[in-house]
């Protein structure tokens, strides 16, 4: 009946498993090991796949591969396309995050500073997060369109030069940023909601005690450094996200024109399943979680750098 | 501060800050204003000069029908249910009781499975598509509910969701529950679950948010119309109608969108705490 | 009804042990209580009775039958906790029915709705029903059976805690400080219901507590826990009395015994304080030990007095606390103060400052010796010529 022997020190006696230990730990494998298994086969083990993939040189239906070594990453450095490819995402995050977050961090002030109509402002601007984007993309396509689109049409009202947003490759990736942002700022706007509302409420009467009692003042000194460690949040998640875009490119433009939309994962997909290109795809899906680990590894030391300091 | 009378500066405040709101919750919802505008119009009146909100001819009864008989939009929406309810229901079947394993169970190997489940997290599920396209490939399941279900079967934001939740249940009760009898699978469904109500509806709202706006997966496995999801749909609906009869293509997409602007509106505190539960934890 | 057998139990989380081979023989019907500062490992002890937690040495009996493998709800014992640990969202009714339902209805039976048309769910039910309002309108909540938790007050959500152990008449109750979240009069009422309760059911209680007046005023014994020992195991009285144990001693007892550092002397006598008290230690050359005297075996003098067992020094605090009076003496060579229980009329004269000579009855002297364990010691006729000084 001896299971394991385990030194505890001087004095402990050998000791022995009970039986209640051991229906414990066999319940507690009974119980995660579906999910378990599960998340083998679903998640961890096609991540470790797509890795070793990219080190071959495997087109899919094939019936037999090569190891090509780093093959497939030397080919991505010398293509030009995926430079394009990489630029477009990271333009794109970079005109998403900012917008989104800002304007989400001035909704929530707005909507926290008043008392009236917030469970509306609240609902509308988070609207967009619940809805289904490609549905959502194409009345975004009508939008656009060049003379029929409500978009077009309110800027010759104010006298602003149109053009057909979508079609154009130096507007096209904006004319998506623009939805990316729409999408986004429910998010942003919620999550600093939820941050505002664990500031202590005290330490506003505080501040006002100790002089500063000015709106600017009290977010300054008050709701700024408080609100510290959600913003570094709510900036990874937004360009997290940002760098998943994907629907409103396959949709509305096909990354084009001339490749000016075209994003990591709508590369990965063509790349994928369009050229059947498994293995380079493989390496470009690589790539593509290297930038999503890197953001979230930031996240984590910033975040944990801001709650003590903040 | 305490005076009753308003201050003029106040005032002004309100004034600045329903304007500003105001302005910008037009914004957000234009889009939807004007996808329901225009399936309610004839093609006459959604390509006049004049923009009206409300329209003239009213011609709801024409792209609705439209909409619905021109493509199955009806399968679209009953796949939609179909793929989110059969997701849901594994991801609980499984994430539960894992989560309880992790969250109250003494064992060997908990550390790791634990932080299997945080690496889980990091990666993103475009990351799996490659593999998991080949291995259903391989099983012969391409084209079927199986290949669009059975990737988001587990769920790690589930499990860790859910494992957070159980950490604050206090030990006593699981303690109370097993001396009045009940082992430890009563103890999941009869004990944690109800216990977790609140969470466990943040995860279906997010669940069923999420699988039934995804895209990339089912553009990926489903070729057949008959087995698309409500995204899916609406993108078959687009290439038919080449993109010119505008009035049943929004009707289309206010079908796929009402289902789940209805669930927020109805129950909007649930997925506003949903997204922040998942999001401050 | 059960008597309950520890029998050298150990247990140690990760490197840290907390209990170091515990034994104890607890009679059937009895009403015991574990008592110890936290971290002293009695609610350690009290889970693994339960089957709660697993001992890593050591064999648990209840009623004779070694329990060791079986788990919790195969030992047929109940347990109240201090958090109550009530099911939030089932009612009352359900809270209490549920061990019941665990024990007597079958999986079929138990099934959400459908279990309503298994063979004898209706009578199972309905007899569960019974005996569920039984208990409850015995401890006087039979009117909040349909509420849930989060509506009652600490002290209901207290009783039925009680009910859900009671309900199935288990062999033995183990209560791990279940009044500690009541406030402080609800806590001396609820004592005495337990009391009560306990010549009722006439069943074998095990309580853990931090509270040495719970412990004192309820129990048939008393059993005192320190850094995972079992220091003493007796009546109450005999605890308080005749501690075997310096730490049992200090813990037992508002204010705390006064002890004093003492040497005995060749003629054997003891040195305390540059004073010879006249005890013997029954132990000759000079032995450190310390002298315990509680605060009511002091009586209060006014001026420095020559007396066999006394210290003198300055009043520093006089706490008239109604029905007593605690006075609190500074003495030279001791860094704390010597608390003396008075009459209050007899300590109304006293002021602060004040010089004041502390003498003990030589009878209720307590020794230890370095170790903290209980010495013998032999109050002996005091000095004739102290005794004159004293009576003159």
């Amino acid at each position: 009946m001896v299971d394991a022997v385990v030194n505890l020190g001087v004095s402990a006696p050998p000791r022995r498993r009970r039986a209640g230990e051991r229906a414990e730990i066999l319940a507690a494998w009974v119980l995660a090991g579906p999910a378990l298994a599960l998340m083998w086969i679903m998640l961890l083990g096609p991540a470790v796949a797509v890795m070793v993939l990219s080190f071959t040189d495997w087109t899919f239906g094939m019936p037999s591969f090569a190891w090509i070594g780093f093959g497939n990453y030397l080919e991505m450095a010398e293509d030009p396309v995926f430079w394009k490819t990489l630029r477009n995402t990271l333009v794109y995050v970079a005109f998403v995050v900012p917008l989104a977050v800002f304007i989400g961090l001035g909704a929530a002030l707005l909507i926290e500073a008043g008392t009236s109509l917030r469970g509306f402002y609240r609902a509308a601007f988070f609207l967009p997060v619940t809805s289904t984007l490609l549905a959502m993309a194409l009345v975004f396509q009508f939008a656009f369109h060049p003379t029929l689109g409500a978009i077009n049409r309110t800027l010759a009202v104010l006298g602003i030069p149109t053009t057909d947003w979508l079609k154009n490759a130096d507007t096209a990736l904006f004319a998506l940023g623009v939805i990316g942002v729409w999408q986004a700022v429910g998010l942003s706007m919620v999550l600093f909601l939820a941050g505002l509302k664990a500031v202590p409420k005290d330490l506003y009467e505080a501040a006002a005690v100790d002089g500063a009692d000015s709106a600017w003042e009290r977010f300054r000194r008050v709701t700024w450094p408080m609100l510290g460690p959600a913003s570094v949040f709510v900036v990874a998640i937004t360009a997290i996200r940002a760098f998943q875009v994907f629907d409103t490119v396959a949709v509305l433009t096909d990354g084009g024109p001339n490749k000016a939309t075209s994003v990591i994962l709508y590369q990965m997909y063509q790349e994928g399943f369009s050229f059947l290109r498994s293995a380079y795809a493989a390496a470009l899906t690589v790539v593509f979680l290297g930038f999503v680990l890197v953001l979230t590894l930031l996240q984590v030391s910033l975040q944990e750098r801001r709650t003590h300091y903040g | 501060m305490r005076s009753t009378r308003i201050k003029p500066s106040e005032i002004g405040f309100a004034l600045f800050r329903h304007g500003v709101l105001g302005l910008g919750a037009l914004l957000m919802l234009a889009p939807f204003i004007l996808m329901v505008s225009v399936s309610l119009k004839p093609p006459g009146e959604i390509f006049a000069p004049e923009f009206t909100l409300w329209p003239q001819t009213f011609y709801a009864w024409e792209n609705y029908s439209a909409a619905f008989s021109k493509q199955p939009l009806a399968r679209f929406i009953l796949n939609g249910f179909i793929v989110t309810i059969a997701i849901f229901t594994f991801q609980l079947i499984t994430a539960l009781p894992c989560a309880y394993a992790l969250a109250k169970l003494n064992w060997r190997g908990r550390e790791t499975v634990f932080a299997l489940v945080l690496l889980g997290l990091l990666i993103p599920h475009q990351v799996t598509a490659i593999p998991l396209y080949i291995l259903f490939w391989k099983l012969g399941l391409l084209n079927s509910y199986a290949a669009i279900i059975l990737p988001s079967t587990i769920s790690v934001f589930g499990i860790f969701l859910m494992r957070q939740f159980f950490m604050t249940v206090p030990n006593d009760l699981i303690a109370a529950a097993r001396l009045d009898g009940l082992g430890e699978f009563g103890i999941v469904w009869r004990i944690m679950l109800p216990t977790a109500v609140p969470a466990v509806i943040a995860f279906w709202v997010l669940s069923f948010v999420w699988n039934w706006n995804e895209f990339f997966w089912p553009l990926i496995v489903v070729q057949s119309e008959h087995l698309a999801t409500p995204p899916l749909g609406v993108v078959f609906f687009a290439n038919a109608e080449a993109g010119t009869n505008y009035g049943p293509l929004m009707a289309a997409a206010t079908a796929i969108t009402a289902p789940l602007v209805l669930a927020f509106l109805l129950a909007q505190r649930w997925f506003i705490d949903g997204v922040t539960m998942t999001a401050v934890k | 009804m059960a008597g309950i057998s520890l029998r050298s139990i150990r247990k140690s989380f990760k490197q840290t042990a907390v209990l170091h081979g515990v034994s104890l023989d607890i009679a059937d019907g009895e009403f015991i209580s574990l008592v110890g500062p936290s971290g002293c490992g009695k609610t350690t002890l009290l889970r693994i009775i339960a089957g709660l937690e697993h001992q890593d040495d050591g064999d648990v009996y209840i009623g004779n039958r070694m329990v060791d493998d079986l788990p919790p709800k195969a030992r047929d014992i109940a347990m109240v906790f201090q958090s109550y640990a009530l099911y939030p969202y089932m009612t009352v009714a359900e809270n209490i029915a549920l061990p019941l339902t665990m024990r007597r209805m079958s999986a079929l039976q138990r099934l959400p709705i459908m279990g309503r048309f298994a063979p004898g769910a209706t009578q199972a039910r309905t007899a569960i029903e019974q005996d569920v309002k039984g208990v409850a309108d015995g401890l006087g909540i039979g009117h909040l059976l349909a509420r849930k938790p989060a509506q009652l007050s600490g002290g209901q959500r207290q009783r039925v805690a009680l009910a859900r152990a009671m309900v199935r008449s288990p062999q033995a109750f183990l209560m791990d400080e279940p009044l500690s979240n009541l406030d402080a009069k609800l806590r001396v009422q609820a004592r005495t219901e337990i009391a009560e309760l306990h010549r009722r059911l006439n069943t074998t209680f095990v309580y853990v507590t931090h509270d040495q007046a719970e412990a004192m005023t309820m129990s048939d014994r008393v059993a005192v826990m320190m850094g995972g020992h079992l220091l003493q195991v007796a009546p109450p009285q005999t605890i308080y009395d005749d501690p075997t144990d310096l730490a049992v001693a200090t813990f037992i007892g508002t204010p705390q015994i006064n002890t004093l550092p003492g040497v005995t002397r060749a003629d054997g006598a003891i040195d305390v304080l540059g004073r010879t008290w006249t005890i013997g230690a029954g132990v000759p050359g000079s032995a450190p030990l310390t002298v315990a005297v509680r605060p009511e075996a002091f009586v209060v003098h006014r001026g420095a007095l020559p007396h066999p067992c006394a210290v003198t020094g300055t009043i520093r605090n006089v706490e008239r606390l109604g029905a007593e009076t605690l006075v609190h003496v500074a003495v030279d060579g001791l860094d704390k103060v010597l608390i003396a229980r008075s009459d209050p009329g007899f300590a109304d004269g006293l002021r602060l400052g004040e010089t004041a000579t502390l003498a003990a009855f030589a009878n209720r002297v307590l020794l230890f010796d370095r170790n903290g364990k209980r010495m013998a010691a032999h109050p002996r006729p005091a000095i004739p010529a102290l005794r004159e000084a004293v009576n003159g």
